[in-house]
């Protein structure tokens, strides 16, 4: 280490930017190709011990950017949540994990004008991914009773659903999936392709914010980061790996004058309309693991049902907006409750910006096509609900009462209003997408942002386009490849 | 922030509307969770928080004709529907309200051996 004009100056062979889904198959890959890797990461470090001794609202506060209030300004405000923890997203997400549908690949490649994508190309590393995260199928446990009512409301309505496939081994059904998972079960990068990496050499630094990357117009250099100390550090690198995620990334890359003015202008959103149904038997929805049903019926039309970790503080604070005295309705009858994510593909996207300070300043634009898609989600869900047994349902929505059959669904979704949805997004992509120049993209076919050498995106941001699906899957196969063409150009 | 908490009467509305935050510790665990979670926002958005909060028993008093200390239950929740019609305080009162909620029934040790308890069925 030696100290010049910006600060500390450190040389090394590959630095990743992000230790999340993306950052993550770049420390191992590299590591394993024999590079000297340094994992710089903003948030901390919490291991399987840590996360249990703290309470579900203290690892809100420490794992989640902004403790989960990320805010995405619009009609309506939309509340994004991602990770900022070793381990990115993945120590706080539901542990699902697809893979991206043959038929999405080929519609990227046509639209992007970028092949070596398809589902024969990301096999091989999709098959790497599931067998190193144990990824199967998982069937009811003793709990998840409110994923074997959603299943039976969908056979009796003849519609399709799925068990959730899911990167855990021997899960404890411990219900703290998306608060950081309590066993050890979920196999988050922490616990899978992180310690992997560092066994084969690589260093993961937390608490250590990249700034911008240092370049000459042409080439990146290094980056300049802050540590936990507050000071300043240069990492010299003959490549730079970016995975700071769907907002981080874009934010560095403007920060860098890096494609400056194309990064962050489309990120695009799944959202969730949260819908809370009571049921007259018992369902003691805070037992067992996230879900392990699914309502795939209308997947190709981007809308999927499924149920969601319930504790009483979550499901309070949900209902933050409502008068108190529905809260405390709600809460007296906590066992017999069941809250449901409806998660839409939206049309329209959003925005992100860096603002001086290090913040960022997001705003969407979603369009009246998305109003009408949650509206139609918004019913299917009630049918599926009301079939399912449901007695009262309670929409996203503070001010609509609470609905008892399908006609008052019905009528809840002539009135509502864009304005009026409390909406949340937890899968933001395609913010620094893979395309042609002149079909809009930053990142060539090598992931490199158009006439850049010695840099790669390998995050969410990276994908061409809004997957439909949980991203976790499609995001670390392009990561995958992304890698394996820098090792093997 | 923690003054800024402090006059904003908050804490006497959601005891008032919240038997949870009447439990001993409870409102401690709530206050820790707002204050811990605003304390990570960048600048910007900290300052404006802070100011919505100041200026909350104001707006409340010029919308509900009422001080928020003093209102009711009932006169609380009446004259937190008028507040929210001015801009930005709806956000405001609903994110603190949503931490405190999650701090005082998810942020508590007590809580958390109950929710173990539940979990090691
Ligand atoms: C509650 C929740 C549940 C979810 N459930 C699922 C699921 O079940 N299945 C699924 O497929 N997906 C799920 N997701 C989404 C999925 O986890 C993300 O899409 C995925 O992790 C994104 O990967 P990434 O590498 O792009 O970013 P991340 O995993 O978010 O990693 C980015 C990392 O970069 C770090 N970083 C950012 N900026 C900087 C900087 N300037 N310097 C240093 N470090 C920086 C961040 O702190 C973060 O750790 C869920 C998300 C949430 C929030």
């Amino acid at each position: 280490m030696r100290t010049g004009r910006r600060g500390r100056i450190v040389e090394t062979d590959v630095v990743v930017v992000g230790s999340g889904a993306g950052g993550s198959v770049a420390a191992l890959e590299l590591a394993a190709a024999g590079r000297q890797v340094t994992v710089l990461e903003e948030g901390p470090r919490a291991g399987t011990a840590d996360l249990a001794a703290a309470s579900q609202a203290g690892n809100m506060r420490r794992l989640y950017r902004n403790g989960g209030l990320t805010p995405i300004f619009g009609t309506p405000t939309i509340a994004y949540g991602e990770g900022r923890c070793v381990g990115g997203t993945t120590l706080v997400n539901g542990g699902l994990l697809w893979e991206p549908p043959p038929h999405l690949l080929a519609r990227w490649a046509a639209q992007s004008g970028i092949d070596g994508y398809r589902a024969q190309d990301l096999e091989v590393h999709l098959k790497t991914v599931t067998t190193r995260l144990g990824v199967l199928t998982q069937r009811h446990g003793a709990g998840n009773r409110d994923s074997q009512l959603l299943a039976a409301g969908a056979e009796r309505l003849s519609w399709g659903w799925q068990h959730a496939d899911r990167a855990v081994r021997d899960c404890l059904h411990r219900n703290r999936c998306t608060t950081g998972c309590t066993s050890g079960a979920k196999q988050s990068m922490t616990v899978s392709y992180l310690p992997r990496a560092e066994a084969l050499g690589a260093e993961i630094r937390p608490g250590t914010r990249v700034v911008r990357v240092l370049h000459d117009g042409r080439t990146a250099r290094g980056v300049l980061t802050v540590g936990p100390d507050g000071a300043r550090t240069v990492y010299r690198t003959r490549a730079v790996f970016l995975a700071a995620g769907p907002l981080g990334t874009p934010a560095l890359l403007q920060r860098s004058r890096i494609q400056h003015r194309a990064a962050g202008r489309r990120l695009s959103l799944h959202v969730n309309l949260r819908t809370i149904a009571r049921f007259p038997e018992p369902v003691h929805a805070d037992r067992g693991t996230i879900f392990t049903a699914q309502l795939k019926e209308f997947g190709d039309q981007g809308v999927l049902i499924m149920p969601a970790n319930v504790s009483r503080g979550s499901l309070a604070a949900a209902l933050a907006g409502r008068p108190a005295p529905d809260t405390r309705r709600l809460l007296a009858d906590f066992d017999h409750l069941g809250v449901f994510t409806t998660q839409v593909r939206l049309h329209g996207t959003a925005a992100v910006r860096a603002v001086p300070g290090g913040g960022l300043l997001l705003r969407h634009a979603m369009t009246a096509v998305d109003h009408g898609a949650l509206c139609d989600a918004f019913r299917k869900g009630a049918a599926l609900l009301f079939a399912a047994g449901a007695t009262e349902l309670t929409p996203p929505v503070a001010a609509a009462p609470a609905l008892h059959s399908p006609a008052d669904a019905e009528e809840f979704c002539r009135r509502v209003r864009p304005r009026d949805w409390e909406l949340v997004s937890v899968h933001g992509m395609a913010s620094a997408a893979m395309g042609t120049a002149d079909r809009g993209g930053v990142c060539d076919a090598d992931g490199r942002p158009h006439g850049f050498r010695g840099l790669r995106v390998c995050d969410a941001s990276v994908l061409p386009g809004v997957t439909g699906i949980s991203p976790q899957g499609t995001i670390m196969a392009f990561a995958h490849e992304i890698v394996s063409r820098f090792n093997n150009p | 922030m923690r003054a800024a908490l402090h006059a904003s009467g908050l804490r006497a509305y959601w005891q008032r509307q919240y038997p949870w935050l009447r439990e001993p510790g409870a409102l401690a665990a709530a206050e820790a969770h707002v204050l811990g979670t605003l304390a990570t926002l960048p600048a910007p958005y900290r300052a404006g928080f802070a100011t919505a909060l100041r200026l909350l028993p104001l707006a409340f008093r010029v919308a509900a004709r009422r001080s928020l200390r003093a209102a009711s239950a009932e006169e609380g929740r009446r004259g937190m529907r008028s507040v929210a019609a001015l801009p930005g305080f709806a956000e405001v009162v609903r994110a603190s309200t949503a931490l405190a909620l999650l701090g005082a029934l998810d942020g508590r040790a007590d809580e958390e051996e109950r929710g173990g308890a539940h979990a090691h069925r």
